[in-house]
């Protein structure tokens, strides 16, 4: 039913004589142990230069499929994106209807069944408007009956802008989020500096932080560096009218520096050293990536990446899986992967993956996690093709073994 | 003396293996190689010569590369091989490029000869400076053409036939570079509409979509290189991913996110088995851990226990419960009491 909704709207949309072609892609799923079944539908088509819509609809069926499906082996489907933009005033005015991702300033991403517009007015100045009622997935009960904000915003010549939005959700008609974002992004020469806060302002109070983050980077040839830091408070981003939005302010802040460099033509190495730090304990954030690309548009390449990530005092791993003991502990852990992609005879790519991760504190979860698929893709014109098989031992799961294949196919209609 | 010694041995070392992986690494050229553009010119071969066609090229039909019949008579009467000039003396994306251009970009050489007077040097400046940087980039376009308007009502289309389809990402401008994953949340607030220049509704909503589907992952099987934050074995370290990083998943997600494959797995709901340890509920501060890891990370506690599941707490935490006051020193709040969710606890009218 939702994707032929879906497909009626991209048809009705495409219908007179568009001067850009109706665009469909479907791609069917399957896989072991058990019957296992995706189908994804995705398209777009434009209209007219005024309108265009997109729209995006899955179907699943078999156990196993995924985490939100039916242990009985029963099905499930849900729509994506299904949606509709238009734009006029030259360009100055832009609309979008349906099922869409609205990302507004700093508020978070919000994925709304309604509508979002935007006008940009005289003085460089953008104004966002949104409302709608909230996405819910097939089991899931809906946590908020409906939302609507909006943002404005100055760019400041071609280099940067910055903005403050609001957001409301309401619960029940009772008020449940109330969110201030404040935005800003420059981009002078070769350094990038970027910031972004929501406050929770729910209370009537001085808004409290929930979510900031800032980024500065700057490059001189071959290098890049960067220095970030993320301050998040976990009980201003639950909805207030959650019981667990009452428990207290214990945030968390993350903060490091990363650096990249293009070592050779083909080979980029990187390196990221941070700390995070919560409820006064800190813990190391660490990785090492590098990245060697086999040809020079880097169709075939190898990463090799590190990671280090430490959960510091305070947070028994083993308490969530259920054989922690009473005493507190150290949740880090530890990973390493290699994957690689070559492209092999004709239109064939053959590809590897393999992820080991060694928790801090194994307890009876085991001491590794080792994840590994292997591929083989063919393409070709408006097919491809897909095969792999993937195995993974997990906490869940002391040994899995299983076979997945893809085949996809694109139309286009004039 | 002996550390000198080994560090000389490690340089060595480590020369002999750059050396010997030079062609990898893309330091040394095998094999085809790039097409000596400069060269022709400094012997003064006019474009045209090799370009036949090109002054009067429309927006579609050949791409007037040269063929043997351009190389070979006057110039390269004895080939010393069979095949096509082409096939080693270009790069071997050279020929995919100018495809690629062709499909996906409004131009036509033919009126742009007229203003430029012939000299193809105007915007294929980078000639003089070597072989391998032919294509203009898209600041030279920028020399002639207004830019200003379209830049501002971000609208690609006046040269981009079709950015999302066209799928290739910029060289000199919104580069994304680095850990984007990371860095793309930030960028995007001040400049959402930009994105959305190459990147559709679908895009955004293959992460941050509530009813994306289950396998997403799955989807791209055969490209390993995609970033991805749910990569590899996400689904064996994702509690211990969200217990370090509290509130991390909630960036994106909604809590009933979380609480729907919880139940979906059996891991959480009435079906479902404690999976606490001892000691994380009970009457004295030393058997009861609970406290702490909610005040901690209350987002982990509302993935199992969030909506009609907050009725286990209001059990022993309501007024007067066993469970005593659940808030922190201090705390006070301007929402009424017959407010959610203050009203699970707190009788109306109440102290």
């Amino acid at each position: 039913m939702i994707g032929r909704a879906a497909l009626i709207v991209l048809a009705v949309s495409a219908a007179p004589a568009a001067a850009e072609p109706l665009r469909l892609r479907a791609d069917a799923l399957t896989g072991t142990p058990s019957p296992v079944g995706l189908l994804v539908l995705d398209g777009d088509a434009d209209a007219s230069e005024w309108l265009s819509a997109e729209g995006l609809v899955w179907i699943g069926a078999g156990a196993g499929i995924g985490d939100r499906a039916d242990p009985g082996g029963g099905g499930e489907g849900d729509a994506l994106v299904i949606a509709l933009r238009a734009r006029g005033l030259a360009g100055r005015a832009e609309a979008r209807l349906g099922r869409i991702i609205v990302v507004t300033g700093a508020l978070r991403p919000l994925h709304v069944d309604g509508t979002a517009a935007r006008v940009r007015l005289p003085r460089r100045i953008d104004v966002e408007l949104f409302a709608g009622i909230p996405v819910a997935p097939g089991v899931a009960a809906r946590g908020w009956d409906w939302a609507v904000g909006g943002r404005v915003a100055r760019r400041i010549g071609d280099w940067g802008g910055a903005g403050v939005a609001l957001l409301e959700r309401r619960d029940r008609g009772r008020l449940a989020v109330r969110e201030v974002g404040l935005d800003g992004g420059l981009a002078i020469g070769r350094h990038d500096l970027a910031a972004k806060v929501a406050l929770d302002a729910i209370d009537g109070g001085a808004p409290a932080p929930a979510l900031a983050e800032a980024s500065f980077a700057t490059r001189r040839g071959a290098l890049r560096g960067e220095l970030y830091g993320v301050y998040r408070s976990s009980a201003h981003l639950v909805p207030a009218t959650s019981l667990f939005s009452v428990l207290g302010d214990v945030a968390s802040a993350h903060g490091g520096a990363r650096a990249s460099w293009r070592a050779a033509p083909r080979l980029d190495v990187s390196g990221d050293a941070g700390a995070r730090v919560i409820d006064g304990a800190a813990a190391e954030q660490l990785s090492a990536r590098a990245t060697l690309r086999l040809d020079d548009r880097g169709r075939g390449a190898v990463i090799a990446e590190l990671r280090r990530s430490g959960a510091g005092a305070g947070y028994d791993a083993r308490a969530g899986a259920g054989q922690g003991t009473s005493a507190p502990g150290d949740g880090g852990w530890s990973g390493a992967r290699i994957a690689t992609r070559v492209p092999a005879a004709g239109a064939v790519t053959v590809s590897g993956e393999l992820e080991l991760v060694m928790p801090d504190q194994a307890g009876d979860r085991g001491a590794v996690w080792p994840w590994a698929m292997a591929a083989a893709a063919w393409s070709r014109g408006l097919w491809d093709v897909a095969v792999a098989i993937e195995a993974s031992a997990s906490p869940e799961e002391r040994g899995r073994v299983d076979v997945l294949g893809r085949i996809g196919r694109r139309w286009e209609a004039p | 003396m002996r550390r000198r010694t080994l560090l000389r041995l490690a340089a060595l070392a480590a020369a002999v293996a750059i050396a010997a992986c030079a062609g990898v690494l893309g330091l040394r050229r095998s094999g085809t190689r790039v097409f000596p553009h400069r060269a022709h010119v400094v012997r003064g071969i006019s474009c045209v010569t090799c370009h036949p066609g090109i002054s009067e090229a429309g927006d579609e039909g050949p791409l007037h590369l040269p063929d043997q019949a351009a190389c070979g008579p006057t110039c390269h009467p004895q080939p010393h091989d069979a095949r096509p000039c082409l096939d080693c003396h270009s790069e071997p994306f050279a020929s995919a490029g100018a495809a690629d251009a062709r499909a996906h970009l409004r131009f036509e050489h033919r009126s742009h000869m007229v203003v430029a007077a012939g000299n193809c040097m105007r915007c294929h400046n980078a000639v003089a400076e070597g072989d391998s940087r032919l294509r203009p980039q898209m600041a030279a376009c920028f020399g002639c053409h207004e830019h200003d308007r379209a830049r501002d009502v971000r609208r690609c289309d006046g040269c981009h036939v079709d950015l999302a389809e066209e799928g290739t990402p910029p060289s000199t401008h919104l580069v994304h570079e680095g850990d984007f994953v990371r860095e793309h949340g930030i960028k995007a607030a001040s400049s959402a509409d930009l994105c959305a220049t190459c990147h559709g509704e679908r895009f955004c909503a293959s992460c941050h979509g509530v009813t994306v589907a289950p396998v997403p992952r799955r989807r791209t099987l055969g490209d390993p290189l995609r970033p991805s934050v749910h990569r590899a074995g996400f689904r064996a370290r994702h509690s211990d991913e969200a217990h370090a990083d509290p509130g991390a998943c909630l960036s994106c997600h909604q809590p009933e996110r979380c609480a729907g494959c919880h139940v979906a797995e059996g891991v959480a709901g009435a079906a479902a088995a404690s999976p606490h340890p001892a000691g994380w509920v009970g009457l004295t501060p030393g058997e009861n851990q609970h406290g702490r890891a909610a005040r901690r990370d209350p987002a982990a506690c509302a993935s199992c226990h969030g909506g009609a599941g907050e009725a286990l707490c209001v059990g022993c935490h309501r007024e007067g419960g066993v469970g005593g006051n659940p808030h922190p020193p201090g705390w006070s709040s301007r929402l009424p009491r017959d407010a959610m969710p203050c009203r699970l606890c707190h009788a109306p009218g109440g102290p």
